[in-house]
């Protein structure tokens, strides 16, 4: 595990590292733009589909009871 | 020679194929897919932001190459699914496959946008431009309104198979578009740099920082197939619908 001056991961994390971390050596501005949008999108189109199949089984679901439960009035 | 395959695999592959039983099995093995996404996304990102080195011409920057280079690749590589998959609805008809096209066309628009967002937040500080009308930037651009091209004419039908067809015949014309983005930079005079990864003879980049981007590259691979698997559920139970198995689900479900 000898990477020169690199801290452990634990002290890495220390407040003085992490500012540095978060500063990406002055490209926070792109590489940090770059990461959310990814991960947002990548959640979205993952999370989409399976609400839409979530809300689908459910409308069916309630049309399907509705079909065979015979009327009792 | 077919009966050298035993006919129990023919006939489970081909029930592989029929949408209960697709419905049935991507049900159970998604999350265990989306487990190991996660496990390689975050291995990735932990060995490319902070094990790896910093670059000695790039600086930090180059750190949007472990999504960069996944997302440009997925986009391509999603786009072989579509036109694969709108061939094989056009020549047997197979309705797994029009579910699969119609699946697939979103998350390779998200790819295709993802590239080129990160393409642009990268060439920002090292091109000092966030676009230029160069071939592989172009060709990446018409890809995404190809796909976006693709989900406007599906959703203009109001016949589910007619539209597929539609669709299938655009995806099958834009394959055209793949080797011009591939080769682009070989092709052309462009910005954007060279291959560095898919070279034949060593790759030119250090090892610790191209472990990294397998394992990202490999969670984008299981990325894209919990996306697909979850996509395709909904595309078949909205398909069929009106089917016996359907509900023969619902009432157990119902009655459970």
């Amino acid at each position: 595990m000898a990477r020169g001056a690199r801290p452990g991961l634990l002290n890495y994390w220390q407040e003085k590292h992490m500012l540095e971390f978060f500063q990406m050596g002055g490209y926070a501005a792109y590489v940090w733009p770059a990461y959310g949008i990814t991960a947002l999108s990548m959640i979205l189109v993952i999370v989409h589909p399976i609400r839409k199949h979530k809300k689908l089984r459910k409308t069916l679901s309630q049309l399907h009871a509705k079909r065979t439960q015979p009327e009792r009035s | 020679m077919i009966n050298a395959i035993p006919s129990a695999w023919l006939v489970r592959f081909h029930r592989l194929g029929s949408p209960p039983s697709f419905y049935h099995l991507s049900g159970l093995i998604i999350p265990w897919v989306g487990a190991a996404c996660l496990i390689l996304i975050v291995a990735g990102l932990y060995g490319g932001l902070y094990l790896a080195p910093t670059d000695y011409q790039q600086g930090e920057s180059y750190r949007i190459i472990y999504l960069h280079v996944p997302s440009a690749w997925m986009s391509m590589f999603v786009y072989v699914v579509l036109a694969t998959s709108s061939a094989i609805s056009l020549i047997w008809r197979m309705k797994l496959a029009e579910a699969v096209a119609r699946a697939t066309a979103p998350i390779g628009a998200t790819y295709t946008f993802i590239a080129l967002i990160t393409g642009s937040l990268w060439g920002k500080p090292m091109w000092g431009t966030w676009w230029v009308w160069d071939a592989r930037l172009t060709s990446e651009l018409i890809l995404l309104f190809l796909y976006l091209g693709y989900i406007a004419l599906v959703s203009a039908f109001d016949d589910r198979r007619t539209a597929s067809r539609a669709g299938a015949v655009l995806a099958l014309v834009g394959v055209v578009n793949l080797p011009i983005i591939h080769f682009s930079v070989e092709w052309w005079n462009t910005l954007h740099q060279g291959p560095t990864i898919t070279k034949f003879d060593q790759p030119s980049i250090a090892i610790s920082m191209l472990i990294p981007l397998l394992l990202t590259t490999a969670g984008f691979k299981f990325h894209f197939l919990v996306a697909l698997l979850a996509s395709v559920r909904a595309e078949i139970l909205n398909g069929e619908r009106r089917t016996a198995w359907v509900a023969e689900l619902l009432a157990r479900k119902t009655h459970a």
